[in-house]
């Protein structure tokens, strides 16, 4: 990837699969490829991408792949507060890749597949419950 | 230098709602029309993201209702800094058609006679009834999913297919407005449920706001255009109007336009119609000002632009316990609550409000909806929420305020330098009111229907999209830009058909209404064509 550094990708995928663990059914973002969908949308981008690497490059600075997992939690919690341009931006484009990867699409019940072309199959639902409605009768203002 | 083109008798700038539909209509009648559009075509098979896993993202990007975030080359930008709201457009054949919801209902008669029945705002110089036959004309030619008997409304004509199905979750919504016994109904849409005119029948996918790759939304690129272009209308597109100029008799003369390639181009016309919306028209006038007309074209009444309406919004949102398969079915459910549409005087507010139900949030959206946290409670919580939320949209009727308005912004401009427009939006007292009054109603019925949480946003910023009242219709020239048949007071060959026009906005989606008048106001120029064109 080009547009992040090999040293913020490792910090990237570090802290990606904090934000989303891995659950059951539901992989970790580092094994479906979200820092490289992150890396992608970061290169049309140019503002964001400055905000990422700034902030990537300030966690670095407090050594954070050699931190416990726990320490890790905590200082993401201090980011979370301390530099919410950069954190809002981080949990935005975390989760656009991952919500978007058929995988995880499939894993939290859904087809897998985009809206189209298969559509879905919509009840019709229970009219008789306009009983009421239409028993009151006109409640238009005629003038 | 501008090259020049030859004269056609009708000239209307815009091709979204009412442009498609006057175009058609005046193409019908032999007129020769021609339609200049910002924006180009979009073809819906291969232009439109939902068969794209990545479908959620291009709401953030290039298919954001928001100009000023989607930024593409057809937009302008807009000064919305001193607004609550932010103005919704798209520019495209079809205009906002393309990203709406298709909701379709008309307004009521009531709204039409604000001044006589509440002392408020003033009459429209026409009535419900006048716009009937143009309001049934108008949902023959879109295509209209819906149920007769509705009781907030006049009887209509039968529907053009039936309404959108409710699904488990509208079953779930319309249980609480049975058990507290108010008025719901399953509206209007522009949405085909079975094949009509060609088109085939919604497949419930979803995303209606990001475009129909089916053709099942009745957006008027695919119902209107292709008829008027049957009928010899001419379009073109990516043609950015800078001016209307004026000849030396005060009567519109031609309007001045980009290319797609950034030359100038003149094309003269018998009529002038805008079509722009009630952003852009006004823009267009106030950029089109002369020694003659120094306020901007066809404002001596010093109402361009002044009188801006949206409809303020108010989301209600509650999550339920049990899976509502929130994601089939077009996102709009198309019920509406017209229980507190008319004003009752025991309220602190005059006027009233609808509400209509929304289905649950899509994967990312529910994931980006501030619900969710991060980390280890994550998957947890999504799964409690994802399917399982029903959304209320609170619309209050926003009444006409002289200082809510657009004007010029001295600095922004668009990629070709034709100034923008700014927009200075206050909300009221009346309607913050009434918005209030809607969150109360509204969390009875989610407390009523089963919701175990409830939460709120006042008034919703990324709601701009009705935009209107900013050429006002009226009797007199002192107190409105354009007449009954909305041609201008000032230049009788210079018409306007968009929600500019509106006299006041309801508490519906204006749509509907602005396509009628369009109609209506098609049939006037019609009648008067052989006065126009012989001069």
């Amino acid at each position: 990837m080009k547009t992040l550094s090999k040293n913020n990708v490792d910090i990237l995928g570090e802290i990606v699969d904090l934000l989303i663990p891995t659950k059951e059914n539901l992989p970790s973002p580092s094994k479906i490829d979200v820092v490289e969908h992150i890396g992608d949308a970061l290169s049309n981008t140019p503002k964001i991408k400055r905000i990422f690497v700034e902030g990537l490059s300030d966690i670095n600075n407090k050594k954070f792949l050699s931190l416990p997992k726990s320490e890790q939690i905590t200082l993401l919690k201090k980011y979370e507060t301390s530099n919410g341009a950069f954190f809002s931006q981080l949990l935005r484009h975390t989760y656009n890749a991952y919500y978007t990867n058929p995988i995880v699409v499939a894993g939290i019940g859904m087809t897998g597949s985009p809206p189209q072309p298969m559509g879905y199959t919509l009840e019709k639902g229970n009219l008789t419950l306009l009983d009421k409605v239409i028993k009151k009768g006109q409640i238009w203002r005629n003038p | 230098m501008s090259i020049e083109s030859e004269k056609v008798d009708v000239l209307v700038i815009g091709a979204g709602a009412s442009g498609a539909a006057f175009a058609w209509k005046l193409a019908k009648s032999g007129m020769k029309v021609m339609c200049l559009e910002q924006g180009d075509w979009i073809n819906p098979s291969t232009d439109y993201s939902t068969s794209s896993p990545d479908w959620e993202i291009h709401r953030q990007t290039d298919f954001n209702p928001n100009p000023n975030f989607r930024s593409l080359d057809v937009d302008y930008p807009i000064n919305d800094m001193e607004s609550p709201i932010a103005p919704l457009m798209y520019n495209a054949v079809g205009g906002s058609t393309i990203h709406w919801s298709a909701h379709f209902p008309r307004l009521k008669p009531s709204d039409f006679r604000v001044k006589t029945l509440d002392n408020v705002a003033d009459d429209w110089p026409l009535s419900y009834f006048d716009l009937e036959p143009y309001f049934e004309l108008n949902d023959k030619m879109m295509g209209v999913a819906g149920l007769n008997g509705d009781t907030a409304y006049p009887p209509k004509s039968p529907r053009q297919t039936p309404p959108v199905g409710l699904g488990k979750l509208g079953d779930k919504i319309a249980f609480g407005f049975d058990k507290l016994g108010w008025h719901w109904w399953p509206s209007d849409s522009a949405i085909n449920t079975v094949e009509y005119d060609g088109r085939p029948g919604c497949n419930n996918c979803g995303p209606c706001d990001l475009g129909c790759s089916i053709k099942a939304k009745s957006s008027t690129d695919v119902t209107y255009w292709p008829k008027a272009l049957d009928l010899s209308a001419e379009l073109i597109t990516n043609a950015r109007v800078r001016e209307i100029t004026i000849d030396r008799s005060g009567k519109a003369k031609s309007a001045i336009y980009y290319d797609c390639n950034g030359e100038v181009k003149e094309q003269y016309a018998s009529i002038i119609v805008l079509a722009s919306n009630g952003v852009g028209t006004p823009r267009i006038l106030l950029n089109s000002a002369s020694s003659r007309f120094p306020d901007g074209l066809a404002n001596s009444s010093g109402l361009v632009g002044k009188n801006l309406m949206f409809h303020p919004y108010s989301i209600v949102t509650g999550l339920f316990d049990d899976d509502l398969e929130g994601h089939k079915g077009p996102s709009p459910l198309n019920i509406m609550c017209s229980e507190f549409y008319e004003t009752d005087p025991t309220r602190d507010f005059v006027r009233g409000y609808s509400y209509q139900v929304v289905r649950s949030l899509a994967p990312l959206a529910t994931a980006l909806s501030g619900h969710i946290p991060w980390g280890e409670n994550h998957h947890e919580t999504f799964k409690k929420r994802f399917n399982r939320t029903i959304t209320f949209a609170v619309i209050g009727e926003d009444l006409p305020e002289i200082h809510n308005k657009v004007t010029i912004d001295p600095e922004l401009t668009d990629s070709f330098g034709i100034p923008s427009p700014k927009i200075e939006y206050e909300l009221s007292e009346n309607s913050r009111r009434m918005l209030d009054h809607g969150i109360g109603t509204a969390t009875q019925v989610m407390k009523t229907a089963g919701a175990i949480e409830i939460t709120h946003d006042p008034l919703k910023r990324e709601a701009g999209w009705h935009l209107m009242g900013t050429a006002k219709m009226g009797t007199s020239k002192d107190e409105s830009v354009v007449n009954k048949y909305g041609q201008t007071h000032d230049v009788d060959n210079l018409y306007i058909i968009d929600g500019s026009i509106f006299v006041t906005a309801g508490a519906v989606n204006p749509t509907s209404t602005i396509q009628a008048l369009a109609l209506y106001i098609a049939d006037h120029i019609v009648s008067k064509s052989r006065e126009f064109l012989s001069q």
